[in-house]
């Protein structure tokens, strides 16, 4: 059986379609199994911290310009502030975070701490109305 | 031939998928309304430019619906309570005049004119104290939505005695809501998540076609160990919580553990005890769901599901003091529970 030039053509496309979809279906189904401290200030993220690899808690302060600053207790299980020199000093009375999907918000200091992963099931939601 | 032909398919198909009409998803979170607002739009170029321009007008809303921004509309208001009429931009005035509509629907539990118990308590102060009853007592009587004087042809707001004042907090972030989507859906936008300090709004389906699904946060997370009670799977519609969680001190110098949360019931002067930890509204209209949530908060489940039953424009789901959540009927279908902590009741 011979080939033409189109045959080969066909084949190829048909090839790199079928590359492209595999690629494709591992990208959907990546999971974020890994439970992240994200830490953002102004919109960018400054500390990203994989929370099962931490040891010890441990104090880590956040500088979020203009001298202002927070310091967060965090440990294997969630994460707190101890301590700010914010204004209304609402971060601070914030419950510890624990679970993905909460978050802390430091407002005079633009500052979003919240937990991101950890795929358990009904943990696979597009947002929280709170 | 028709190999070629083939091959000519499969070439525009591919092409089509990067052309630029292109669809991508944009994000964005900002600071704005005292909370982090938070945007997740799919559309072409024009969605992007719209995403921009419904962010510039929740700033404007802001800039005059804030109680506590300088120069706002409210504070205008407020400064001039028994003094003057003041003349307001056409959105707020339309935002206080739906807030007073509620008022009258709820016979009273949703007042704007809470403005004097919200400062006198200010829960969220450095050291927050608990008022006693004759401060109470003595802010309430400046509590009366039915002293909001509107003049439609002017677009003046009257305060009508000294000393009142008007908090926008329990709907102005539906408004936002609702302009934000307008804005949005006039671009074309098919397919959008927005959430506003909590309010979640979503324009159409996932850009794959599936549901949106949204958590119902639960009120008492840190015993829990979960973020949410239970997931909505819905498209296009709105979906505002209010809760005791939000905004509160508990009562630690008395030790009593009673929760001071940041929604007042203008009846009693104080943090409404209805019964309710937390309760959900889903309403195709933000400004609606908001100003009913706050209601049925105050409320209480018996009489709060009643009157959104009568209106019969949105749906509800309550969550009480016993751990039993409550819904009426149109969401039984679409919720679907996580986690053990809570008894789901009918």
């Amino acid at each position: 059986m011979k080939l033409k030039i189109g045959d080969i053509l066909v084949y190829i496309f048909i090839l790199i379609l079928i590359g492209f979809s595999i690629l494709g279906l591992q990208w959907l189904g990546e999971t974020t199994e890994d439970r992240r401290l994200i830490v953002e200030v102004d919109g960018e993220i400054v500390k990203s911290i994989d929370l099962d690899e931490i040891e010890l808690p441990q104090d880590i302060r956040i500088e979020a310009g203009d001298g202002g600053y927070n310091i967060l207790r965090i440990a294997r299980d969630g994460a707190k502030v101890i301590e700010a020199n914010c204004p209304d000093q609402v971060c601070v009375r914030s419950a510890r975070i624990v679970v993905p999907g909460q978050t802390i918000v430091c407002l005079p200091h633009r500052l979003i701490i919240r937990i991101e992963g950890g795929g358990e099931d009904g943990g696979n939601i597009d947002s929280i109305a709170s | 031939m028709k190999k070629i032909i083939g091959l000519c398919l499969i070439l525009a198909v591919i092409l089509m998928s990067c052309g630029p009409g292109k669809i991508e998803e944009y994000s964005k979170s900002i600071f704005a309304m005292d909370t982090i607002l938070e945007f997740r739009i799919y559309g072409n170029k024009n969605a992007k430019k719209a995403l921009d321009k419904a962010i510039e007008r929740v700033k404007e809303i802001e800039d005059r619906m804030s109680a506590t921004k300088e120069d706002s509309d409210v504070a205008k208001i407020n400064e001039n309570a028994g003094k003057q009429p003041v003349k307001v931009h056409d959105d707020t005035f339309y935002v206080i005049k739906k807030a007073l509509e509620y008022g009258k629907l709820t016979e009273g539990d949703f007042d704007i004119t809470i403005r004097p118990l919200v400062e006198l308590w200010d829960i969220l102060s450095d050291k927050p104290r608990i008022p006693d009853a004759e401060e109470i007592e003595e802010k309430l009587a400046l509590v009366d939505y039915r002293k909001v004087k509107l003049d439609e042809e002017n677009k003046t707001v009257f305060l009508e005695e000294e000393g009142m004042g008007i908090d926008l907090g329990a709907i102005a972030k539906g408004y936002a809501g609702d302009e934000v989507t307008r804005i949005l859906k006039e671009a074309g936008v098919k397919s959008a998540l927005i959430n506003l300090g909590g309010n979640v709004i979503v324009i159409g389906r996932k850009p794959d076609g599936s549901l949106w699904r949204i958590g119902i946060q639960d009120p008492r997370s840190e015993e829990t160990g979960k973020s949410h009670i239970g997931v909505l799977e819905v498209e296009d519609v709105t979906i505002v919580s209010s809760g005791d969680y939000e905004r509160y001190m508990v009562d630690i110098y008395e030790k009593t553990g009673v929760r001071y949360h940041h929604i007042f019931d203008p009846k009693t002067g104080s943090p409404a005890r209805s019964g309710l930890m937390a309760c959900t509204i889903v309403a195709s209209s933000s400004t609606d769901a908001d100003a009913l949530s706050t209601s049925l908060f105050i409320k209480g489940k018996d009489e709060g599901f009643k009157l959104i039953e009568e209106l019969g424009q949105a749906e509800a789901i309550a969550i009480t003091e016993d751990k039993e959540i409550y819904m009426t009927e149109g969401l039984e279908n679409m919720f679907e529970q996580y986690g053990e902590s809570y008894k789901l009741s009918h």
